[in-house]
């Protein structure tokens, strides 16, 4: 009884084995090739062109093969956090969904900047008010002034961040800094010393003199 | 007998002479200050009266503080507008431009929100130092233009040092540079503020979202909170503020960016004309390298919980025991230094 139970399991594994096997000779499981080579004709060499402005092979990004970011079946789909599949470079102006849909690319891998830039800790935010527009002045010392002109300064409604690629290049989102302004004044500038000085031996003549008159007709007398 | 009469006599004429001049003297004094004194002893209706025991008894005292402050700085304005519409003709776009603005001042006397509490964060790695927020600062809060009041100063001082007395304001416009870090600093609107405890007239006070404010009405000058403050926070309007008209925010807040008088406080109060109405400070607003972060942090959602739990903070002369609710962090990418050389 326990022999042929044996015999079976055995005869099942072996079997299971060549199915397995059969299947591993058309395509591995892990990367479907012949689904992008299909269309693609990719080389392997794109990591190092100029396509992605860096060279993938080097640095953090070394690691990464095609399929951790593109989807199948074109290079246009990529995949975004938890999942989500993103198509990328569509020719006309992005709507806001479209923005936020693509933060999620960027989100895969940069998680805890996507999530100060969620919680408004990354990125600059802004605010508008009712039937108010903004106007940008070169006022103090060059500084370019956001000026809100609204018609009732009581209810502004706050504006989060712009997306990801609204401020970074997508392929190198290091920025670099921006021009700095001119010095600041350390301290007020003092009153003119001369002023006081001045004054000072004005007040001083007069009241000699006064003292010196004072005498001279006190004697008299 | 003789003799000491002869003083007595002198001395009579002398005390009478005193006399008549200092009743002369009293004479021209209310000659000259009688139609002074008599605009400040007017007599005062029994409405006003009233009217003024409710302004105090309602929830916002300031509010008619706000309309009469609303009012002369309107009448100033106009002014000015004028000047600038015989300067530069009626039809010129200035001129529009500054009757436009005039009409626009408002003075509001928003009271805080309960239940919030205004915190600023601020990420060292990535400020450059280039000085945009301390400009806008002066644009946005309508500070003085000629004696160079200005409430953020931006500070260089080396990675590994952090002190301020070792910073450098003159750094000049090369920024970033490498292993030098920019501190910009103005009120931290502290928990336990020095100046607050120093003041003789309970002019300044900390409010109950965070803010502490000046109240340039009550304010006499005396700058006891300039000399207790630890971080060199607030400036002294030494002369009769200067803004032009063509510059001027018509957004004002009674306890924040009106108009100052000569010789009171002034000192950052968070933005509250743009804050208490849902905006956001004009130095967040316009850093470039969104450095600064600015929230209620009584919000479990918002930026300030995000940067304390994910970053941590620090404070600058946590020795001082003044509690500052601004808080610097070291986040998670430095801005490059600008020259490639170096860095």
């Amino acid at each position: 009884m326990k022999l042929s139970v044996y015999l079976v399991a055995y005869i099942l594994a072996v079997l299971s084995l060549f199915v397995i096997s059969s299947k591993a000779s058309e395509e591995t499981g892990i990367y479907p090739c012949q689904q992008c080579h299909a269309v693609l004709n990719v080389t392997g060499l794109v990591r190092e062109e100029t396509v992605h402005d860096k060279n993938l092979t080097i640095g953090a990004h070394r690691g990464l093969y095609c399929a951790n970011c593109h989807k199948a079946p074109t290079v246009w789909i990529m995949e975004g956090l938890n999942d989500t599949l993103v198509e990328i470079g569509i020719k006309d102006i992005h709507s806001r969904e479209k923005l936020d849909e693509m933060n999620l690319v960027c989100a895969k891998c940069h998680y805890d900047i996507y999530e100060d830039y969620t919680r408004l800790a990354h990125g600059n935010s802004t605010f508008v008010c009712e039937e108010g527009r903004i106007i940008n002045v070169a006022g103090y010392k060059g500084v370019i002034y956001s000026f809100h002109e609204c018609k009732e300064y009581s209810k502004f409604t706050p504006v989060p961040a712009r997306a990801c690629v609204e401020c970074h290049n997508p392929h190198n989102p290091t920025m670099e800094p921006l021009s700095i302004l001119p010095k600041q004044n350390y301290v007020a500038p003092t009153p003119k010393q001369d002023n006081v000085v001045y004054g000072t031996l004005a007040v001083t003549i007069t009241a000699m003199s006064l003292i010196v008159l004072a005498i001279i007709r006190g004697e008299r007398r | 007998m003789k003799e000491e009469g002869k003083i007595d006599s002198k001395k009579r004429q002398l005390l009478k002479a005193a006399a008549v001049g200092i009743g002369a003297g009293m004479v021209s004094f209310i000659a000259i200050e009688r139609n002074k004194l008599m605009e400040v002893l007017r007599p005062v209706s029994l409405s006003e009266i009233i009217g003024f025991v409710e302004a105090e008894e309602g929830l916002n005292k300031y509010e008619k503080r706000a309309r009469e402050r609303e009012a002369e700085i309107k009448k100033m304005c106009r002014a000015e507008a004028d000047k600038i519409c015989l300067d530069k003709g009626e039809d010129s776009a200035e001129c529009s431009e500054a009757r436009n603005r005039c009409e626009k001042i408002v003075v509001k006397a928003t009271p805080p929100k309960p239940g919030t509490r205004f915190v600023m964060a601020l990420d060292i790695n990535k400020c450059i130092g280039c000085r945009r927020c301390a400009y806008a600062c002066v644009m946005e809060n309508n500070t003085d233009r000629d004696i160079g009041i200005e409430w953020i100063h931006v500070l260089e001082v080396h990675r590994d040092d952090l002190e301020l007395l070792n910073t450098n304001i003159d750094y000049g416009e090369e920024a970033p540079k490498k292993d030098y870090v920019y501190i910009p600093m103005a009120c931290m609107h502290c928990d336990e503020p020095s100046c607050v405890y120093v003041c003789p007239v309970v002019a300044t006070w900390k409010e109950d979202d965070g803010i502490v404010v000046v109240d340039y009405d009550r304010c006499i000058g005396c700058r006891y909170c300039i000399t207790a403050c630890p971080y060199g926070a607030r400036r002294f309007n030494w002369k009769k503020p200067r803004v032009p008209v063509l510059e001027l925010n018509p957004n004002m807040h009674i306890l924040g960016n009106v108009l100052r008088y000569p010789h009171v406080v002034e000192k950052c109060i968070y933005c509250i004309q743009r804050t208490r109405d849902g905006g956001i400070p004009a130095c967040v607003e316009v850093c470039p390298v969104g450095a600064r972060s600015f929230g209620d942090i009584n919000d479990p959602e918002g930026p300030i919980r995000r940067i304390l739990e994910k970053y941590g903070a620090f404070v600058l002369r946590p020795e001082t025991g003044n509690k500052p609710m601004f808080f610097y962090y070291f986040g998670p990418a430095r801005t490059p230094p600008r020259s490639k050389e170096e860095g």
